[in-house]
């Protein structure tokens, strides 16, 4: 039996661990709020600088962004680790300003996991309701279905030393989520696992948090993760948040170069002129269907990018003759690295459509693309 | 051919094992001389010394008899007396005293000289090490300085009513006591120090997140990760100080005898050899007792880690 089915089924059973979004009648109850936030280190480094964000209740929001760019630290001042130099932040609609992280109903998933070494698995997830005063049976009632339904209770007894990084991995979700806390913060929890185990986890994680409709924010620099895993995501570089918004937008519309490239590929071109819709560039003149007020380059993405031998009828718009300098097969899709007098165009193409799709290298072919596809930027 | 054969194999083989032989010996023989002459040799003879009878100066003689261990217990030609005991019960709890005070000054100290700037800490740490580079006998003879009776410390303790007009704070247990945590104090704070500063900060924010502040918080998170540091602290200061003849014999004025001092005098002043091997015989069975108790505790507590000791 494949392992994610059975994780579904599992997640489906366990009944009472979490309350579902329906019960919770506040409006407010796990929303996240940044109104202006900075954090200065002590050495003059600027963490965060004046970030404005509203994370939605039961949203799967992620913050994305190169190391240095400032997002865990913008995650640790959500869980109260780092005080703020400037602005305010709201859980649930309340301030967290002078709020210690003990006094936060908000628990963070660490990227080491930081399991308590002299604890076992089940002392471990209960700790947070140790420290809250729950009783001694209903402690253990809840600890048992957390372990159940994370598929963790036979390990129950084991000490974390003598746990893989996958079931560590999952005692410290369970070690947060069973306090049913408004936001989950959740630091680069997969980076540390192999690529099978964290497609995995990402599958089982999504579908958790979609079950218990628990706020949850993601820190990743991993472009593949962000894209398969939020609703809506925030790109951050240098302590500034380039761009936010839901996932498929952020992706087809990038406002400026840092974020085109940083998720996923792209072509990017610089803009000479500007005549109406027809802009100038490197590659020739371009057609868009959207042209924003500052446009100072334009960018398509790989797969927008239609190929066609040179015997079919060009489109009159947006056509070039390309030459095939490099083909990388991928399995599903192919990516065609093409010159385009003289300048590189990635393109890429499916593998399974029907007709023909597969170039050789050194072939001239027709290259197409839509207005509608390309996006024009600023900086 | 083939017994000829076999017995190159044996030849080879036989020579491979008289290299490995030799370089056992070469590399074994330094520390096992050095365990037998220095460990076993004297404690044969200590544990020999204790059943033999004393002599007209105090020099072991046969025939061999229990009685060194008879006085031991407080029992002599003028009756029994609870004085050896009440010796003991000193040293006990003068080292249990010791390593608690310890314990409660380096947990700060540590902590503070982590926290500082990495240049400054080295310097820190040889602040704490430096009064030990001299003679314990000098560093006590100031203490009797400072604790006499008519000076700035005594004057004060007598203003705020704590001892009798014209009585000094030396001699006494308390002398004896901050003589002790200023002896020992390095050994605590050294191991405390290195536990503390490769402490998991993560941990820490850990149990913050999950609801713990306070003695709590330093109860789960900072304790268990700094439990074998404490613990070798606690052997490096509370066994020496069982011992420790130096600081009760000149901060105790006589008056304040530990076992150290009991045994000491049996070699010296009134020379009683026996005796004074049964006694230190004594001292040894309570040390490694304590070492045996204090192990399950360990064991107990820092589970998660494999063995701490």
């Amino acid at each position: 039996m494949n392992a994610i089915p059975r994780l579904a089924q599992a997640i489906g059973d366990g009944k009472d661990f979490a309350k579902p979004a329906a019960e919770i009648h506040d409006a407010q109850h796990g929303k996240v709020h940044l109104q202006d936030v900075s954090k200065v280190f002590a050495d003059g480094t600027v963490a965060v600088d004046r970030v404005n964000l509203e994370v939605e209740p039961g949203e799967f929001f992620t913050l994305l962004g190169p190391s240095g760019c400032g997002k865990t630290t913008l995650l640790r001042i959500i869980a109260g680790f780092e005080d703020l130099n400037g602005g305010a932040i709201f859980i649930s609609g309340r301030s967290m300003l002078g709020v210690p992280p003990h006094a936060r109903n908000v628990n963070t998933v660490f990227q080491s996991y930081a399991l308590f070494p002299q604890l076992n698995v089940a002392e471990n997830i209960a700790f947070g309701l140790r420290m809250r005063g729950v009783k001694t049976v209903e402690r253990r009632r809840r600890c048992q279905d957390m372990m159940v339904s994370m598929q963790i209770d036979v390990f129950a007894k084991r000490m974390p030393h003598q746990l893989s990084g996958g079931q560590r991995q999952r005692v410290a979700l369970a070690r947060a989520l069973i306090n049913e806390p408004e936001v989950v913060l959740l630091d680069e929890p997969l980076s540390a696992l192999d690529a099978k185990l964290r497609q995995e986890l990402q599958v089982e994680l999504l579908r958790m948090q979609k079950r218990l409709g628990m706020t949850f924010i993601f820190v990743t620099h991993d472009q593949h993760e962000a894209l398969v895993m939020s609703d809506r995501i925030a790109v951050m570089d240098k302590g500034l948040v380039r761009q936010m918004g839901r996932v498929d937008d952020v992706y087809e519309r990038p406002r400026d170069v840092f974020v085109a490239e940083f998720l996923g590929l792209s072509n990017i071109f610089r803009v000479q002129s500007k005549q109406g819709a027809d802009v100038s560039t490197s590659l020739g003149m371009l057609r868009l269907s959207h042209t924003p007020e500052t446009l100072q380059h334009v960018m398509v993405r790989p797969e927008k990018v239609l190929l066609s031998s040179l015997e079919e009828k060009g489109r009159g718009i947006n056509d070039f003759h390309g030459l095939v300098r490099e083909v990388l097969y991928m399995g599903a899709t192919s990516q065609y690295g093409l010159e385009i007098d003289g300048y590189p165009l990635v393109a890429t193409i499916s593998n399974t459509q029907n007709g023909r799709t597969r170039y050789r290298v050194g072939e001239r072919l027709r290259v197409h693309i839509e207005p509608a596809s390309i996006v024009g930027m600023g900086g | 051919m083939a017994s000829s054969l076999g017995t190159t194999e044996r030849a080879h083989s036989g020579r491979r094992s008289e290299r490995f032989a030799l370089g056992f010996v070469l590399t074994v023989a330094p520390g096992a001389l050095w365990i037998i002459l220095f460990l076993l040799a004297p404690s044969i003879l200590v544990i020999a010394m204790a059943f033999l009878s004393n002599g007209d100066y105090g020099s072991p003689h046969l025939p061999m008899t229990l009685d060194a261990f008879r006085r031991v217990l407080g029992f002599s030609v003028l009756g029994w007396s609870n004085g050896n005991l009440k010796t003991l019960w000193r040293s006990l709890v003068q080292s249990a005293t010791a390593a608690v005070a310890t314990i409660l000054v380096a947990y700060p100290l540590a902590f503070f000289i982590v926290s500082r700037r990495s240049y400054l800490r080295p310097l820190l740490l040889l602040m704490v090490i430096l009064p030990s580079w001299t003679n314990q006998v000098i560093r006590t003879y100031a203490w009797m300085e400072l604790l006499a009776p008519d000076t700035s410390l005594s004057h004060l303790a007598q203003e705020s009513g704590l001892i009798a007009p014209h009585m000094g704070l030396f001699p006494s247990d308390f002398a004896i006591f901050l003589g002790l945590i200023y002896n020992y104090l390095p050994y605590m704070v050294l191991p405390l120090y290195a536990a503390v500063e490769k402490l998991d900060w993560t941990i820490v924010e850990v149990g913050r997140d999950l609801y713990a502040s306070g003695y709590r918080l330093f109860w789960h998170t900072v304790f268990p990760q700094t439990l074998p540091g404490l613990l070798a602290g606690i052997i490096l200061v509370a066994i020496p100080a069982f011992g420790d003849f130096v600081v009760p014999q000149l901060l105790g004025g006589n008056k304040f005898l530990m076992l150290g001092n009991l045994i000491a005098n049996q070699f010296t002043s009134t020379p009683d050899w026996p005796y004074g091997a049964a006694l230190a015989l004594v001292m040894l069975c309570f040390t490694f007792a304590g070492l045996f108790v204090f192990r399950r505790v360990a064991r107990r507590l820092g589970r998660g880690e494999g063995q701490i000791l």
